[in-house]
């Protein structure tokens, strides 16, 4: 069938397709027990759930305005209390956010990512070999610093300057960076709004910056190393390619861009700063009687709110451009509507579903779980499906506490998932669209597909078989 | 409806001079030695065909672009002409002298001069006239025979006959409009060598071709800069610490030896082939976002149309 040209008309297919699977998803809720058992809350709640599902998948651009009006049914419809609401923005998590993108700012602002970029183009004896590694290490390392979405951008600045000299097909060099970018996410608690979601909400204690280093960061570099390997041999003619004309350009003693001072010194103490004071929220809470993760929140702050203060002719940059505000209300309303599903127990029915079907036996849920938010996630925004799953995953484990490892895997699947589609991300959407603007290179969705489904199977299989070996 | 308002109310399709005016409109062998004073005749015979318009405002619109830059298309010929408002369509007189009417500060003799006059609303009027023309002078022997016709008929036939040729393409197209490039690069060349073409000619897109002259890209001064100050550099809030100009003292080094491939934009610049319409000019640099647009015949580069040149041609010439 042949796509509409009008656009107008494609938006009307779009938004009648949006209410038909709404409506859908709605009709087949209220078929999942007796009528008594199933409430208009719930048909409600799940139909706005697709309603912003739909939006994500199908307009971008569209997805906050269906969002606030979804979550105005919901209050309309009584789901949801106004201050049931407001409780479920996860304001905290929004803070944190805010602050780590006032850093990044700031950051940027003074040169440090400029540094990085510069002292990697322009090392001695660069190789291709040496050069993917690099890239794909510090597509790993960055996401868990700043966020995935930022370290996405300042990967491909450079990728896209040694493509550009080197006169290489980019897309092979982008796609590991954001692969290794979605994988090296769940390095840290702030590599990803998911893990900063999983890390507050977790049960029965929540996560804490240092849960993160000692569990997830191992298991992000076996993973980060096996994706390595494999995109080592999937691309090996590009790299080879890339090796050639490196050899060609150190014989000509001519670098890959222009090499200037800068005075990164600052930079990196701000950085490494701030890292150490978020890093040390624990054991501060623990000091000051505070509750979990009080100072997780309160370090960003603290740090952004300095910042401004010395930087203030800048300040207003700061939160006006360097905040994705964009993003950050988006995340709000998904977490009201997740709040909602959870308010009128849909999420209970589907925990107990799974935890039947799992039988509570670790080496079924955690891999059944892995599979499913990692699927989920190739097609959805990853924090839609873990603000969705936490309530479930919660439920599981008030009634197995030995289930406490499904939380990681929560994390894992959510975050490696990402890589399986060219819509699995925002990191993967960054990149696309960056790539189609410089280049007008549009990347097919089985080209993506191929080495995404090789990436997240072997991925998310390192990432099962360590948590079911390390949790015993 | 006459034949010359059919051809007006046709525009902007190519003008057929010989319909456009007839002998009534033609100064055979003038005695006139003055260029104003031809404007003025010639007006005159145009006025007398059609007196909707001002006959001084004409000569003064005519003198004022003159006076801007002469209008010599070619060696002994030359096209006054003047967009006037109250001109309904386009009107077109010949005159010819054998010794040549001094024209312009420099007093050049002109012995074939076509005055045109076309509404001012309608750019393509004049631009086909001058299109139309340029190709009638590309035949050899088309401006001597005009001028060795001893009558105002022979005159017209003259040009009725020239317009026999089947080649002549029904609109403006790209050649019509651009200019000779004024420099190229070759692929061989060195940054060196690019930043010297631009500096020397002041254009700052020249056109990269191969040993066959194939267009194979261009060399942009922004590309130059984007290598000097490339985009992780622009993410720092201020690089006035850099007053000694650092970034540059890179390429300043290595400007012999670094490729033009590294500056040379082979995929985005703007590009049409000669026989395509003047208006995918327009269109190619709007998309571009370019000021300059590259003619090709094949893949050959033929020519260059200038942004500036393309306002010029369709707002004021």
């Amino acid at each position: 069938m042949n796509a509409p040209k009008n656009p107008k008309r494609l938006v009307a297919i779009q938004f009648a397709v949006m209410a038909a699977v709404a409506g859908l998803a709605g009709w087949l809720t209220s078929l999942l027990g007796a009528p008594a058992d199933v409430t208009v809350r719930q048909v409600a709640a799940v139909s706005v759930f697709a309603c912003i599902i739909c939006a994500t998948l199908m307009f971008e651009e569209r997805r906050l305005g269906v969002a606030f009006v979804g979550i105005s049914s919901l209050l309309a419809l009584r789901v949801i209390s106004l201050s049931d609401f407001v409780k479920s923005t996860e304001l905290h998590i929004i803070l944190l956010l805010v602050g780590m993108m006032t850093l990044v700012g700031v950051l940027k602002d003074i040169g440090l990512f400029t540094w990085v970029i510069q002292s990697i183009i322009n090392a001695r004896k660069m190789t291709g070999l040496r050069f993917v590694a690099i890239l794909m290490l510090l597509s790993g390392i960055m996401p868990g610093i700043v966020d995935e979405v930022t370290s996405i951008v300042f990967v491909l600045a450079l990728v896209f300057q040694v493509c550009d000299t080197l006169k290489l097909r980019p897309t092979p060099f982008v796609l590991m960076s954001v692969m290794a970018t979605n994988i090296g996410s769940t390095g840290t608690m702030l590599g990803n709004p998911v893990g900063i979601l999983i890390g507050t909400k977790a049960t029965p204690t929540p996560l804490s910056f240092g849960d993160f280093i000692v569990h997830a960061t191992p298991i992000m570099f076996l993973s980060l190393a096996a994706t390595f390997l494999l995109l080592l041999i999937y691309y090996r003619k590009d790299i080879k390619l890339l090796d050639e004309r490196l050899a060609e350009r150190r014989a000509s003693h001519i670098g890959l861009g222009p090499m200037v001072p800068i005075p990164h010194k600052r930079g990196l103490a701000i950085l490494f700063g701030a890292l150490a004071f978020i890093a040390a929220h624990h054991p501060l809470e623990e000091a000051l009687h505070l509750e979990p993760n009080t100072m997780l929140v309160a370090a960003p702050l603290t740090i952004a709110g300095l910042l401004m203060v010395f930087r203030s002719h800048r300040a207003r940059h700061y939160v006006e451009v360097s905040v994705e505000w964009w993003s950050l209300l988006f995340f709000m309303m998904l977490f009201a509507v997740s709040a909602a599903l959870e308010a009128s127990g849909v999420t209970d029915v589907v925990a107990d579903q799974i935890a039947t079907e799992g039988a509570a036996n670790k080496y079924l849920l955690t891999p059944l779980i892995v599979a499913i938010t990692a699927v989920g996630s190739a097609f959805v925004d990853n924090i839609v499906f873990v603000s969705t799953f936490i309530p479930i995953v919660k439920e599981i484990v008030a009634k197995s506490p030995e289930m406490q490892p499904l939380w990681w895997a929560l994390l894992f699947g959510a975050c490696f998932g990402g890589n399986i589609t060219a819509i699995g991300s925002t990191a993967n959407l960054v990149a696309i669209s960056m790539l189609g603007k410089k280049y007008s290179i549009k990347v097919a969705f089985l080209e993506w597909l191929k080495i995404g489904l090789l990436v997240g199977l072997v991925s998310c299989s390192v990432a099962v078989a360590v948590v079911l070996c390390y949790f015993k | 409806m006459n034949e010359n308002e059919k051809t007006a109310s046709a525009a902007p399709q190519t003008l057929d001079s010989a319909a456009v005016f007839t002998e009534d409109e033609v100064l055979c062998h003038t005695k006139i030695a003055d260029a104003d004073k031809l404007f003025e005749a010639l007006v005159g015979l145009l006025s007398a065909r059609d007196p909707s318009f001002d006959p001084a405002a004409a000569v003064q619109a005519i003198r004022d672009r003159e006076a801007a830059s002469p209008t010599f298309v070619a060696p002994g010929i030359a096209m006054p002409h003047a967009r006037l408002g109250d001109v309904s369509r386009t009107l077109l007189a010949v005159a010819t002298s054998p010794d040549g009417i001094p024209f312009g500060p420099a007093g050049e003799p002109a012995r074939l001069v076509i005055l045109v006059l076309t509404p001012s609303t309608a750019p393509a009027a004049y631009l086909s006239v001058v299109a139309s023309i340029s190709r009638l002078l590309r035949q050899p022997t088309f401006a001597d025979e005009v001028v060795a016709a001893e009558t105002a008929t022979g005159v017209e036939a003259v040009f009725r006959g020239a317009h026999r040729d089947p080649n002549l393409p029904p609109y403006v197209c790209a050649a019509d409009m651009m200019g000779p490039p004024v420099a190229t690069l070759r692929e061989t060349d060195s940054v060196k060598d690019a930043i010297d073409v631009i500096i020397r000619t002041g254009f700052t897109n020249i056109p990269v071709v191969d040993k066959e002259g194939d267009l194979v890209g261009v060399a942009t001064a922004q590309a130059i800069l984007g290598i000097c100050l490339p985009e992780y550099l622009l993410w720092m809030e201020d690089l006035s610490r850099y007053s000694s100009f650092e970034p540059f003292g890179t390429l300043l080094g290595k400007e012999s030896s670094t490729w033009l491939a590294d500056i040379t934009d082979d995929e985005t610049y703007a590009v049409v082939a000669a026989d395509r319409p003047a208006i995918a000019v327009a269109e190619a640099m709007a998309r571009r976002k370019t000021n300059v647009c590259f003619v090709t015949d094949g893949a050959k580069l033929v020519g260059v149309v200038t942004l500036k040149r393309f306002l010029h041609n369709v707002f004021r010439d």
